[in-house]
């Protein structure tokens, strides 16, 4: 009976920690944690027309809509339009300006001087940026939120060397996956990496499984990395990479006290689970959106995921009952030899 | 905070991405990083406890102490401190309610949030000059009261919490209250505190501020950060300043005390953003009674969540419940530190100017409605640099903080898991604290 009180409290513990650490992401709380990429989301966005079809700018669109991209490739000058009209942003010479008396600069944070100024009123360009693409969230293509319309058409207006273009694109809702199974198969591995703790012979499955758990993370976190970055790829792996390598890093502590029979490996275990919660945190959201941050199959994404974090429970819950096992075992052999 | 039509100078820090250093994800991003890799470091690293708090210092050269503990020095302090709050509110009656009036630039800037750059350089100031001190030694002398005992002894189990509270009444009259930079509301709130604060010093002694008077038990808890401080032994000494903070509690009500300045730094930060401004314009109630609903939440989750988490970090270090979170509020300094710094410094740089101008100008008679601020002094990337490091470098010593005193109350084996729902706590901070300051 008390066993099964104390391996309902570990759960209780673990259930504690993994709600908190879900639950410290409050702002954007559907964001991945790694890189820029943008967070899963139900809707697709697709640029399907530039009218007329111009070759010197490229538009790309971020996941559902959560970022847009233009780029200069070569025009002598670019003039996006903002929601009234105006002029918005401009890119010419491999400068970024915005011009501080349109509203749509105010609302989408690209200048501090919130203007409420005439769209028809002569723009006043100011130095955003060197470069030869600008990047913003726009609420003209940005999937609406909660129970919105299944598919909505946009446009952007854009100026290209004197010349009007509209960008063409659409919003379509594509249905996510049910999450059952998934999580199925998250409880059933955790129980089971869980139970690794309960036997005799632990050490060897219990380093197999910080290996595979890790190394799930990681490729989860690089697929992360090569999807379409808000801020470009530099900003995106500069996140991807410095996750990547602390996750490398500290799982391959955790096998090494494990494997070397360290009295700390049981605390390298709580540790390892820990801070791949956290990292992971909001990751779990893969499970039930259809349209994933991630340069691969959206299976193999949800797969990585759960191995990740099904690990990761297992070895709280199991790193824990280690460390009371050790410590009971500890007194035990001080009682003897102090008799 | 934001005073009025002439003040729309309070809309202090940044207010928008465009002004980060590195784009918002990427920048939790890594102080997430930052902390994790502290905590396992120090896990790896750091096995027994090293601060030593009260026992902790290499001692200033005695002339220095003689000079700083002298009564000639001391006096001359109090005496100016005394001089100076008597000049700003006779200088706020004679100027009356008008825009020009300096009071709310002097309380709101010059002394709620300059008393944390100067505790933080010089230890615990406010203590040292509180003019309220001054006036309970004179007024003791007056009534023959024992000016150190007072009439009666003070019941051990008050603690922080008249501190706490008094806090509490500051903040809910910067942040929340009606007519909050009416100079009137002003000079009535202060009157009243003085008159609740004397009295109380006169019944149970001149103890009574250090755990009583708000403010002085503020610019005290910063101090503990301050590379000077006073050993057990009563010598001014330089320290680290992990030791002083670990000399801070526990006692009674402390754990009220650190949620109130954190918390309501958490709210400053909440409704200042258009979404709070938005909410409050579309509920058909006061905005005063929805700001102070605001305000007594955001205290109490951040109460609940420290007391849960430290209740949790017992359990899983295995020792009971009862005194954990109050052993380690001191941890919660640092974080506290860096959030004021984050979220006042732009404050102090450029609406201190006006406030000194103000006071100035109304000297020599020149009165100027709208003085000019030097915007120049720091660039918004840099302000909004000064802001993450503050509080990225705040969690981190938290987490140094927390994981010394683990080492000092749980058993070896535990010490590290005990940690761990502190570990979460602060990572949950941080972001909050991050994306609320950048992007709310």
């Amino acid at each position: 009976m008390r066993r099964i009180a104390h391996a309902v409290g570990l759960v209780v513990v673990t259930a504690v920690l993994t709600g908190m650490s879900t639950l410290i992401h409050p702002v954007p709380a559907e964001a991945h944690i790694v890189g820029t990429g943008g967070s899963p989301t139900d809707y697709r966005t697709t640029v399907t027309a530039m009218r007329p079809a111009v070759s010197t700018v490229t538009v790309t669109v971020g996941l559902g809509g959560q970022w847009v991209r233009v780029t200069n490739q070569g025009a002598a000058a670019i003039v996006v339009r903002g929601y009234q009209g105006e002029p918005f942003l401009r890119l010419s010479g491999n400068q970024v300006q915005v011009n501080e008396l349109s509203a749509t600069a105010a609302k989408t944070v690209q200048t501090q001087r919130a203007v409420a100024a005439d769209p028809a009123a002569a723009p006043r360009w100011a130095q955003l940026q060197d470069g030869d693409s600008a990047t913003w969230t726009d609420a003209r293509i940005t999937a609406p939120s909660g129970s919105g319309p299944a598919s909505m058409s946009w446009t952007l207006p854009l100026v290209v060397d004197g010349q009007q273009v509209a960008v063409a694109g659409t919003t379509d809702r594509v249905p996510p996956p049910s999450p059952w199974p998934w999580l199925a198969a998250l409880a059933l591995i955790g129980i089971a990496v869980a139970a690794i703790g309960w036997t005799q012979h632990w050490r060897r499955p219990m380093a197999a499984a910080v290996t595979a758990g890790i190394l799930a993370f990681v490729a989860h976190v690089l697929g992360t990395g090569f999807a379409p970055q808000q801020n470009g790829p530099v900003f995106g792996w500069v996140g991807v990479g410095l996750v990547a390598g602390f996750s490398l890093l500290i799982g391959a502590v955790a096998v090494r006290s494990t494997l070397r029979r360290s009295q700390s490996a049981p605390d390298r275990l709580v540790t390892v689970g820990a801070m791949v919660l956290i990292l992971a945190a909001t990751d779990i959201t893969v499970l039930w959106n259809s349209q994933l941050p991630f340069a691969g199959l959206a299976a193999l994404d949800r797969g990585l995921t759960v191995l990740a974090y099904a690990i990761a429970l297992g070895l709280i819950v199991a790193g824990v009952r280690l460390v009371r096992v050790t410590r009971l075992q500890s007194a035990a052999v001080a009682a003897q030899s102090g008799e | 905070m934001t005073f009025g039509a002439a003040t729309q100078f309070l809309a202090h820090g940044i207010e928008g991405r465009r002004d980060l250093p590195l784009p918002l994800d990427l920048l939790v991003q890594g102080a997430v990083l930052a902390l994790l890799a502290s905590f396992f470091g120090l896990g790896l690293l750091w096995r027994s406890p090293r601060l030593r708090a009260g026992a902790a210092g290499r001692p200033v050269p005695l002339p220095v102490q003689q000079l700083v503990d002298s009564a000639g020095f001391r006096w001359s302090l109090r005496l100016l401190a005394l001089l100076g709050a008597a000049y700003v509110v006779v200088t706020a009656v004679l100027v009356g309610d008008e825009g020009r009036n300096p009071l709310p630039y002097v309380v709101y800037v010059l002394f709620w949030v300059g008393i944390v750059p100067l505790s933080l350089l010089f230890g615990s100031v406010w203590r040292r000059i509180n003019p309220l001190r001054t006036i309970h030694a004179l007024l003791a002398g007056i009534t023959r009261i024992p000016a150190d005992r007072g009439l009666v002894s003070l019941p051990r189990w008050v603690g922080y919490w008249p501190a706490a509270l008094s806090l509490l009444s500051f903040v809910w009259l910067e942040l929340a209250a009606p007519g909050r930079n009416s100079v009137t509301v002003l000079l009535l709130y202060f009157g009243c505190y003085a008159a609740v604060q004397l009295g109380a010093a006169l019944l149970f002694g001149a103890r009574w501020f250090a755990t009583g008077d708000g403010f002085e038990v503020y610019s005290s808890v910063v101090a503990t950060m301050s590379p000077f401080g006073r050993r057990d032994d009563g010598r001014l000494v330089m320290r680290n300043p992990l030791d002083g903070a670990a000399t801070f509690g526990p006692a009674p009500g402390i754990v009220v005390l650190i949620a109130v300045l954190l918390g309501s730094t958490f709210f400053d930060t909440i409704s200042g953003s258009a979404q709070w401004t938005g909410a409050i314009q579309s509920v058909p109630a006061p905005a005063a009674l929805l700001d102070t609903a605001g305000l007594l939440a955001m205290i109490a989750l951040v109460a609940l969540t420290f007391v849960g988490a430290t209740l949790l970090a017992g359990r899983a270090g295995n020792r009971g419940r009862r005194p954990v979170p109050g052993l380690l509020a001191h941890t919660i300094i640092p974080i506290v530190v860096g959030y004021v710094i984050a979220h006042y410094f732009s404050l102090l740089l450029f609406q201190g100017q006006q406030g000194i101008t103000l006071l100035a100008g109304t000297v020599d008679g020149r009165t100027a409605v709208s003085p000019a601020v030097n915007y120049g002094l720091i660039t918004t990337t840099g302000i909004a640099l000064v802001q993450v490091i503050a509080v990225v470098v705040g969690h981190v010593l938290a987490v140094i903080s927390a994981h010394d005193r683990s080492v000092a109350l749980f058993p070896q084996a535990e010490a590290i898991i005990g940690q761990l729902p502190l570990m979460v706590l602060m990572v949950g901070y941080t972001v909050s604290g991050l994306t609320l300051l950048f992007a709310a």
